[in-house]
């Protein structure tokens, strides 16, 4: 009986003495590893994004891995581990994964979605919580207009992009390429983005008057079909320039019926869009010297940024013609960063770092990232781009990153 | 500005609203149910034209010789083994298995053509013919092909054993079933038919707008507002609602801002709704 008892002892204790062993080791292997959480639009509307982002964040996060990990103060080295879900481009199950990814899977920091939907309704989880968030796919300056203290975001305010075109206008101006005062059509999608649009072309129009003149000032709804009776507006409007600030659906079907109509300007943009390989193939000729506002192209010169566009091919075997997994690339690294300054997995501590950061050489135009004190918006210029016939696209915009010289105004067809 | 381009694009975009709001109006003034799947099949043609214009190099109005006969049979295969398991049950159970038909189609685009912007450049895409103003040769044959199956329709309709028979299944189909009329087959027939209108709505549609698996949904609406105003039984009613809504849209401009000019479908439908529920061709019009 007593031999009994004591085998029963015995057990018990080997038993307790391999759970602490096996907590313990968790505890180390979980310790050395920084949790990175994450969920992305890997399906539904916004799929193609989605791929792009994840391959972008892979990357920095091998990247950082082959060198060993992100050095922290104590040091010790850390690697970085993605734990990542599939948001399927539905704004409720990102809020339900970034809970999932804070309160379950302990994540230590979070990169974000892509979409400005995505990103205004997930990152109300991480604020909740006090943990560090950094995306690089919403642009819309209300996200961080909330006042928010743990959000960041990577992608220049469209009110920025706009703002940039407007640069580029008044240089030629100057140049005596467009008349002076320039008369100027605008048009926005209603929502915002387009307010955004809207601010930037304002602020520029303040800062430099006597040099354009807003002949047309027009928003329109998000899912209108028909165009021609705004076009008509901006046929009638005379004006030498046209801009007008929409989403791919948008920028198809407008631009599709502006051509058929026969409308001229010497100068024409739909804010980001006209680059895309996808707007060639359902506009043909039509996107010729349309100019474009963007984040990131692979045409910059920058050995950087040249470099990424040289590792992404070898990677995925094909050319990156998108920005999407650039700015990726460069959230994930600029929230490593931010790690390593910090010098520790201590929340305020990489917040802090975040809100003080220049990240520099980064791969976009002006190749430094540092975020608005206040806003936790990132500020650098657009690089500014151009179609040219035979699928060519050049920048043109800044100097410092231009690949060949803008046609303006556009020739007649 | 210029009455000519709001007269011109209100009668061309009339044309087009007509061809993507056949097929609802069919299947409802004859079956009496709200094909939510109608958004879906839009979607749909609109990508196989794509697929066989990118693929293959076929230009979308020859697509049509596939995609009709195909949509045709997908829509009898979706009366036959859902809508006809339900007709009986309260008009909500058709409309929560139609509207499910319509998630399933976009789930399948999703998976086989992602989720990305497509379109395709015409050759002729650009090309215009002055009609007192320029109007592109898409838009053209759009129109045509929207007027030509009107009068295809209403022949049909009128003329035939067949179309006979759909209207008398619109009008009592109890009494068709005791005069011999096959009234499950001809229930199938319409909806096939109907499924093949929205599929040519969806073919026209994709020669000049670029689509995703969420493309279909805006013009559902258009449609629901275009069979109210025409009246809901009634073929000739949609050319007119059609052309009535678009003519409002376009001239709309010359008094109110563009951001309202999408509210305009739905104020129609909610004054027709009440003010006039039979719409503008009355209670004696049927299909």
């Amino acid at each position: 009986m007593m031999r009994h008892r004591s085998s029963w002892k015995t057990g018990l204790v080997v038993l307790l003495v391999a759970a602490f062993c096996m907590v313990s080791v968790a505890a180390v292997y979980a310790a050395d590893v920084i949790k990175v959480g994450c969920c992305l639009t890997l399906t539904g509307k916004y799929a193609k994004a989605g791929k792009f982002f994840k391959r972008g964040y892979e990357m920095a996060i091998e990247e950082v891995n082959a060198k060993g990990g992100i050095h922290l103060k104590n040091g010790k080295k850390m690697k970085v581990k993605l734990i990542l879900y599939d948001d399927k481009s539905d704004p409720t199950t990102a809020v339900n994964l970034s809970e999932h990814l804070i309160t379950v899977d302990k994540v230590n920091v979070m990169l974000g979605s892509y979409s400005t939907s995505q990103v205004n309704a997930q990152s109300v989880v991480p604020e909740k919580y006090g943990v560090p968030y950094v995306n690089g796919g919403g642009a819309s300056s209300f996200i961080y207009a909330r006042g928010f203290k743990w959000i960041f975001g990577t992608l220049a305010s469209i009110s920025e992009l706009s703002y940039t075109e407007m640069t580029l206008l008044k240089e030629l101006i100057d140049k005596g390429k467009l008349p002076k005062p320039c008369k100027l059509a605008l048009s926005w999608e209603n929502n915002a983005h387009g307010k955004d649009f809207e601010a930037g072309v304002k602020k520029a129009m303040k800062e430099h008057p006597g040099y354009f003149k807003l002949v047309l000032d027009e928003p329109f709804q998000k899912n209108t079909k028909n165009y021609a009776p705004l076009l008509i507006k901006v046929k009638s409007a005379n004006a030498d320039v046209y801009l007008s600030d929409c989403h791919f659906p948008q920028f198809s079907a407008q631009h599709k019926q502006y051509s058929e109509m026969g409308l001229y300007h010497k100068f024409v943009s739909y804010g980001a869009r006209g680059p895309e390989s996808n707007a060639r193939k359902s506009l043909g000729d039509a996107v010729n010297y349309l100019v474009a506002a963007q984040w990131w192209t692979p045409l910059l010169p920058y050995p950087q940024s040249k470099a990424f566009a040289k590792m992404y091919k070898e990677k995925y075997k094909e050319d990156i013609s998108e920005w999407y997994p650039a700015l990726a690339y460069e959230t994930a690294r600029i929230l490593f960063k931010a790690i390593e300054i910090a010098g520790s997995l201590d929340r305020k501590a990489i917040r802090d770092a975040l809100e003080n950061i220049e990240f520099k050489p980064a791969i976009v135009a002006g190749q430094v990232i540092r975020f608005d004190k206040k806003t936790h918006q990132a500020h650098y210029p657009y690089v500014i781009v151009q179609n040219m016939p035979g699928g060519k696209i050049v920048a043109v915009y800044p100097k410092n990153a231009a690949t060949g010289k803008i046609v303006c105004p556009m020739p007649k067809k | 500005m210029s009455i000519n381009y709001l007269l011109v694009n209100a009668i061309l975009f009339g044309a087009l609203y007509a061809s993507i709001a056949y097929g609802l109006s069919i299947i409802y003034g004859v079956m009496k149910v709200v094909n939510l799947a109608h958004g879906g099949t839009l979607m749909l043609s609109a990508y196989v034209a794509y697929t066989l214009f990118t693929y293959l190099h076929v230009d979308p109005i020859l697509s049509l010789f596939v995609a009709l006969p195909v949509f045709f049979v997908l829509g009898m295969l979706i009366q036959r083994y859902l809508v006809d398991k339900i007709m009986d049950a309260p008009q909500i159970a058709s409309l929560l298995l139609l509207f499910g038909v319509w998630l399933l189609m976009k789930n399948v685009a999703y998976l086989i053509w992602s989720g990305d912007e497509v379109g395709y450049n015409l050759s002729y895409a650009l090309k215009t013919i002055k009609i007192l103003v320029p109007v592109s040769i898409p838009r053209i044959i759009i129109f045509v092909i929207s007027i030509v199956t009107t009068v295809l329709l209403l022949m049909f309709l009128k003329r035939t054993y067949l179309g006979k028979a759909m209207r008398a299944l619109s009008q009592n189909r109890d009494a068709c079933s005791l005069v011999g009329i096959p009234v499950r087959r001809v229930a199938q027939i319409t909806f096939g038919l109907g499924t093949a209108l929205a599929a040519l709505g969806g073919v026209l549609a994709s020669m000049i707008y670029s689509f995703s698996p969420e493309f279909g949904g805006n013009f559902l609406l258009k449609s629901f507002c275009i069979i109210v105003l025409g009246g809901m039984e009634s073929t000739l009613g949609v050319i007119v609602g059609a052309l009535v809504l678009s003519l409002i849209e376009s001239f709309s401009i010359l008094v109110i801002p563009i951001d309202l000019q999408e509210m305009i479908s739905f104020v129609l439908l909610v004054l027709i709704l009440v003010v006039k529920p039979t719409g503008i061709f009355g209670r004696r019009a049927t299909i």
